[in-house]
């Protein structure tokens, strides 16, 4: 199982979608930090802006205490890290399907759970390392320039100590949102229709079915990544009711719904036949 | 024992409310060793035969062993000693040649040298660097039987291998093949290209309408054509067979051609039948049957839709 895996993440990462997502994304972060530098005072004025240390992950709590705004810059690089690893997970197996590989492959490892599972923990592995990868690019280059261009300030151990444990968890979230995507494209035989699903996910779950029925914000996908990323009790508030999340019950429920597509694509990859 | 052997395999798909019976229960035993060409016109159930012998397709019913292990349970025990080209070779396009076989290769813990090996023995070590997308569709074939032999497999099955070769191509790979069934390899070999499994096989399979019409040595197939007889070229056909009728000969014309239905070793009779009757030959010669010649006489009208 173990060389399998290593197969499948060999092929992954020689995969020309994956590395040129991987330079683009550390391409923009250089450039958004270098602008970020560039507009940034050393000590704020009225109005001045100043790239701080700790606006990487600055918890409300933590902007209380410290008595700047509350600010998170990683945030932003983590949507746009969740939604690349979606790409790549969708396309793992999309592509499979669209070079007609998989029939190619089965003649190497007939046992088709193995084969799925190997190629699952691979877009799981890739996904979370890009993750890391992008992120510990993006935090150094930000401390570099707020060091250079802004304030250090703030930034102890336990800041850190806190960055770090975003970031592990943000990998593995990546890695939730990878495998969730390969598994829906195993299910529809195609990068596009995985993408899709996400698409009308996005649309219909999380903007009309929220609209119409608030109290089920708890089941949806993005909160529960929120709250776990953050490690935080969310507190979700509409005209009509109001929601606590806590991330302890978001680990679950994503767990759960991670293993029923994991599952269900399983179940599916070995009984269809494959063509 | 047979290498491969197929009990009343059935395989039926539904398309909304339609059934449409792909492989009607086949019964099949190939031998251990030599080539084996398996035929049938198209939609006769041929790819998806082989596609149940991988593991591919689930059959409806019935039973299939390779090498000794039941398909659908025990295939992964001796899938290293399988290789295997479906169709068009299907390989990962924006890698080389090379890449392919090494990550279809570490699957099985193939080294590279390996690698090198199978590239050199179907004459692509030369453009195993190039992306497989600048490949010719013959190129493709050869790295998909490069990916087949990388396993050194004892079992070769080999889905219209020739598709897309040039005529030289084709010459080339008609010897591999040979060579490797010289080799005590099993050769399972689907092919549209009749006069090339006549000289690459030794036993062949007809196929029809997904069921198993004939079966044996590539002589024992051909004997089941028509009889064999004499063909001559001369300038008045319909006066020819008229003639030879009136000497109690059977004869039919074909254009300019007419078949005499006497053995080879009467060949001169019929010259001097027609000599004396005032038409000299332009030509005379031994009427073959060729297994496209018995494929058709065995599978006309029995071609089916979709399989």
């Amino acid at each position: 199982m173990i060389g399998l895996v290593r197969v499948e993440w060999r092929r992954l990462t020689a995969r020309r979608l994956v590395r040129v997502c991987a330079i683009a994304a550390i391409a923009l972060i250089f450039f958004v930090v270098v602008l970020t530098a560039l507009n940034s005072q050393k000590i704020q004025s009225d109005g001045s802006f100043v790239m701080r240390t700790t606006s990487l992950w600055l918890t409300e709590a933590q902007a209380e205490t410290s008595g700047n705004a509350q600010d998170n810059a990683v945030i932003a690089v983590t949507s746009l890290s969740f939604l690349i690893v979606a790409v790549i997970g969708a396309s793992a197996i999309g592509a499979e399907y669209r070079a007609g590989t998989v029939t190619t492959v089965l003649g190497w490892e007939p046992r088709r759970v193995r084969l799925l599972a190997a190629r699952l923990i691979a877009v799981a592995l890739v996904a979370a390392s890009f993750y890391l990868i992008v992120h510990v690019v993006f935090c150094a280059a930000w401390t570099i320039g707020s060091v250079v261009s802004g304030n250090p300030d703030g930034a102890s151990g336990v800041f850190w100590r806190d960055l770090g444990l975003v970031l592990a968890r943000g990998a593995v979230l990546a890695a939730v949102f990878a495998v969730i995507s390969a598994a829906i494209a195993t299910l529809g035989r195609n990068t596009a229709a995985a993408l899709g699903v996400w698409v009308g996910y996005w649309i219909l779950v999380e903007g009309i079915v929220l609209g119409l029925k608030p109290q089920w914000v708890r089941w949806t996908l993005f909160v529960n990544i929120a709250s776990v990323l953050e490690w935080n009790h969310l507190m979700i508030e509409s005209p009509s009711v109001t929601i606590a999340v806590s991330p302890g019950a978001s680990v679950v429920r994503l767990t759960a719904y991670v293993a029923v597509f994991v599952a269900v694509s399983l179940a599916v990859f070995h009984r269809r036949d494959v063509t | 024992m047979p290498v491969i052997e197929i009990e009343g395999l059935t395989k039926q798909y539904r398309r909304r409310r339609a059934v449409t019976h792909a492989v009607a229960g086949l019964n099949l035993s190939v031998p251990d060793g030599g080539v084996y060409g398996f035929l049938g016109p198209n939609g006769s159930g041929k790819t998806t035969t082989i596609r149940c012998l991988l593991g591919l397709a689930r059959p409806t019913s019935g039973r299939i062993s390779v090498l000794g292990a039941e398909v659908g349970r025990d295939l992964s025990t001796v899938i290293s000693r399988i290789g295997s080209i479906v169709e068009t070779p299907a390989l990962f396009p924006a890698f080389s040649g090379r890449r392919n076989l090494e990550l279809l290769g570490a699957i099985d813990g193939i080294g590279p040298r390996a690698v090198a090996a199978a590239l050199e023995r179907v004459g692509l070590e030369s453009r195993g660097e190039d992306r497989v997308r600048t490949y010719s569709l013959g190129m493709r074939q050869r790295l998909g039987l490069a990916a087949a032999l990388l396993k050194d497999p004892e079992l070769l099955i080999l889905d219209e291998p020739v598709n897309g070769l040039d005529p030289g191509g084709i010459r080339e790979f008609r010897e591999l093949i040979r060579s490797l069934g010289a080799e005590g390899r099993t050769v399972f070999v689907s092919s549209h290209l009749l006069s090339e499994v006549q000289l690459m096989c030794d036993r062949v399979a007809i196929l029809a309408r997904g069921a198993l019409i004939t079966e044996g040595s590539v002589a024992e197939v051909l004997a089941l054509g028509h009889t064999a007889g004499l063909v001559v070229r001369v300038s008045k056909p319909d006066r020819a067979v008229e003639i030879l009728a009136q000497a109690g000969i059977a004869a039919s014309h074909d254009g300019e051609i007419v078949r005499v239905q006497l053995g080879a070793d009467e060949a001169a009779r019929v010259t001097e039948v027609l000599a004396s009757g005032g038409l000299f030959l332009s030509e005379l010669r031994a009427d073959e049957v060729d297994l496209e010649t018995v494929f058709v006489e065995l599978t006309e009208g029995r071609t089916v839709e979709g399989s």
